[in-house]
């Protein structure tokens, strides 16, 4: 099966003001199925990334090729849009109507879906979220989490291709953020291309690929496994080290023989196979 | 100052009539009217504590347990339903002392930098100073006081728009604001939500160096690596009620007891807790790293762990040795 590329990004440059570039000579692709996870610290160019990749935002210089098409193409706009849904960190900010079923349809009732594929779609994306039974719920009844499984069944709901996540845990406390973090593994071991923007590094460590930008530029990129467990390299971009990876290292500097983990698991099983041998 | 709660609760509902007319009565009428009201919807139930002068107040607990609804008692924002909140002694429900105490209690909300509205750094910062109606040559000390202690440089800051500064900055700015007004009680609501790890630090070292500089600190978060890090002492609310409250080697000792009300321990003390299950002797109260690689090290090389716990320090050993000193004295 060969897999497109979904999102393209040439020698792309972007400014806010015509002279401080965000990011240039940038070039990045992520493939049709790929749970992409993009690390940086405020300021690295993540969210206007993002918003290249549905077309919120256009390239001064170099091209973004999304499914294919040009985004500066002003006929594609609509068909980008559709397909790639943005979710953002805040969730009072993007929910649109008092009722749970209403904000969940007015992204496919704007795309001019009928009923009853309109309701099947609204019943659907919410299954998918953990939230069927709450179509007739008020939005302002619900926890921040909540409100945000709401805000991506609205995306869901319009059936795109991509699903983009900028920061959308940063709001959320742990059990809200555990909980939009399985919908999102979920939805991606079903097929969906994911890119999510996230400072926590134990969602990074659920990905395919981590890249991680600095000052607009690609500095590291590559599995979960080979990224997150170079600690030097991290911390001198400001961005974090997983749990499992400190402690390695700090029990590695104790003598203990174990590889490098960058989750509690692979750490445990180790050190369990380890005491095993005693 | 001292902070006490005494069986505070506080309901969202009925109106604000309702409410005082409720105050003027004896809390036993109060508690009659409202504690059994069948269908009440109790923000807090019958929380009770002290925050100590000089502390550093650790606030945990899942959304929805209150903390917020906790911290507005503070300084009067709210009023208790039932129950009373004394500063150093002085009931904020009485008329006039919530105004004077909140000069000494500064609330800093969570994500500050959307409260910010002034044209220049300097007015935003100036704006609690001025209204406590200091004179122009003390408000001026202490906007550069205040933008010294959060590390701004007044010189390249004061006269740009707080709006054109980064976040990072721009929450800097709302803390100098608060900090300018001289409170001896900083509440933090998340004071890190939001921040990249460099900034956290950063924020964290800074929230550390108040502390250290005399100021009692209440901080409300849901990073248990943080509170665990930072507190003397830690109160775990969990639906409007406290939960727990000792210190954080108390406090997270029960790792499923917390799990159950929707919070995890930090982050190596949850490991721990995993490799005892499989086995793993470890017998500290509250690990760190590299304790815990210390300990783990020692497991698998065969040499016993001292289980016995580190001896208390900072704050919690101030208090046991005071309790020793006055157990002391009664025998004498």
């Amino acid at each position: 099966m060969s897999t497109d590329v979904f999102v393209d990004f040439r020698d792309a440059a972007f400014t806010y003001d015509g002279e401080a570039f965000v990011f240039r000579h940038l070039n990045l692709t992520v493939p049709q199925g790929q749970f992409l996870c993009l690390l940086g610290g405020n300021g690295s160019g993540k969210s206007t990334l993002a918003k290249h990749i549905n077309a919120l935002l256009l390239p001064d210089e170099g091209e973004v090729v999304v499914f294919g098409c040009d985004t500066r193409d002003a006929e594609q706009t609509y068909f980008i849009r559709s397909n790639a849904g943005l979710v953002f960190q805040n969730p009072d900010d993007q929910l649109v109507a008092s009722l749970i079923e209403n904000d969940v349809a007015f992204g496919p009732e704007n795309l001019g879906i009928p009923n009853p594929e309109l309701r099947e779609r609204v019943t659907r994306a919410l299954a998918e979220v953990g939230l069927q039974g709450f179509e007739a719920h008020e939005t302002n009844a619900l926890s921040g989490g909540q409100k945000q499984r709401v805000a991506i069944a609205g995306v869901l709901a319009m059936d795109p291709a991509i699903l983009i996540l900028d920061e959308a845990t940063a709001m959320l406390d742990p059990r809200g953020r555990a909980g939009l973090m399985r919908v999102v593994r979920e939805l991606h071991e079903r097929g969906m291309t994911v890119v999510m923007i996230t400072h926590f590094m134990e969602e990074a460590a659920a990905a395919d690929r981590v890249v991680v930008l600095d000052g607009g530029e690609v500095r590291m990129d590559g599995a979960p496994e080979e990224v997150l467990v170079r600690a030097d390299e991290l911390r001198s971009l400001s961005l974090e080290v997983p749990f499992a990876c400190r402690l390695s290292l700090e029990l590695q500097a104790a003598g203990v023989p174990v590889s490098t983990c960058i989750t509690d698991d692979t750490l445990k099983e180790e050190l369990c196979a380890l005491r095993s041998k005693m | 100052m001292r902070l006490a709660f005494e069986d505070v609760s506080y309901s969202y509902e009925g109106g604000e009539a309702k409410k005082r007319r409720g105050r003027r009565k004896k809390d036993a009428a109060r508690q009659a009217d409202w504690g059994n009201a069948p269908d009440a919807v109790w923000a807090l139930r019958d929380v009770t504590f002290t925050v100590e002068p000089g502390e550093f107040f650790g606030v945990a607990g899942h959304t929805g347990s209150g903390k917020s609804t906790l911290i507005q008692h503070m300084n009067g924002l709210v009023h208790p339903t039932c129950g009373r909140v004394l500063a150093d002694g002085r009931d904020l429900a009485e008329k006039g002392v919530a105004t004077e105490v909140r000069r000494q209690v500064g609330l800093v909300f969570q994500y500050p930098e959307n409260q910010l509205f002034a044209n220049t750094v300097y007015d935003d910062v100036a704006f609690g100073p001025r209204n406590m109606g200091l004179g122009a040559e003390e408000v001026d000390r202490r906007v550069r006081e205040g933008l010294a202690l959060v590390g701004l440089s007044f010189d390249e800051l004061a006269e740009r728009s707080p709006f054109d500064l980064s976040g990072g900055q721009q929450r800097r700015v709302a803390f100098a604001g608060v900090l300018a007004m001289e409170p001896e009680v900083l509440v933090l609501d998340e004071p890190v939500a939001g921040l990249d790890p460099l900034s956290r630090e950063e924020f964290l070292g800074l929230i550390r160096e108040l502390h250290a500089g005399g100021r009692t600190i209440v901080m409300v978060s849901h990073s248990m690596e943080d509170l665990a890090a930072l507190s003397d002492r830690i109160l775990v609310l969990s639906e409007g009620r406290v939960f727990r409250l000792g210190t954080p080697a108390e406090v997270f000792a029960d790792a499923a007891a917390l799990k159950a009300v929707g919070l995890g321990a930090p982050a190596p003390e949850a490991f721990a807790a995993s490799l005892r299950e499989a086995g793993f002797e470890l017998g500290r109260d509250l690990y760190d790293e590299r304790t815990l690689a210390a300990d783990i090290a020692a497991q698998l090389a065969g040499t016993p762990v001292a289980a016995a716990p580190d001896a208390a320090v900072g704050f919690a050993a101030l208090r046991a040795a005071d309790a020793v000193i006055e157990g002391g004295g009664d025998d004498a």
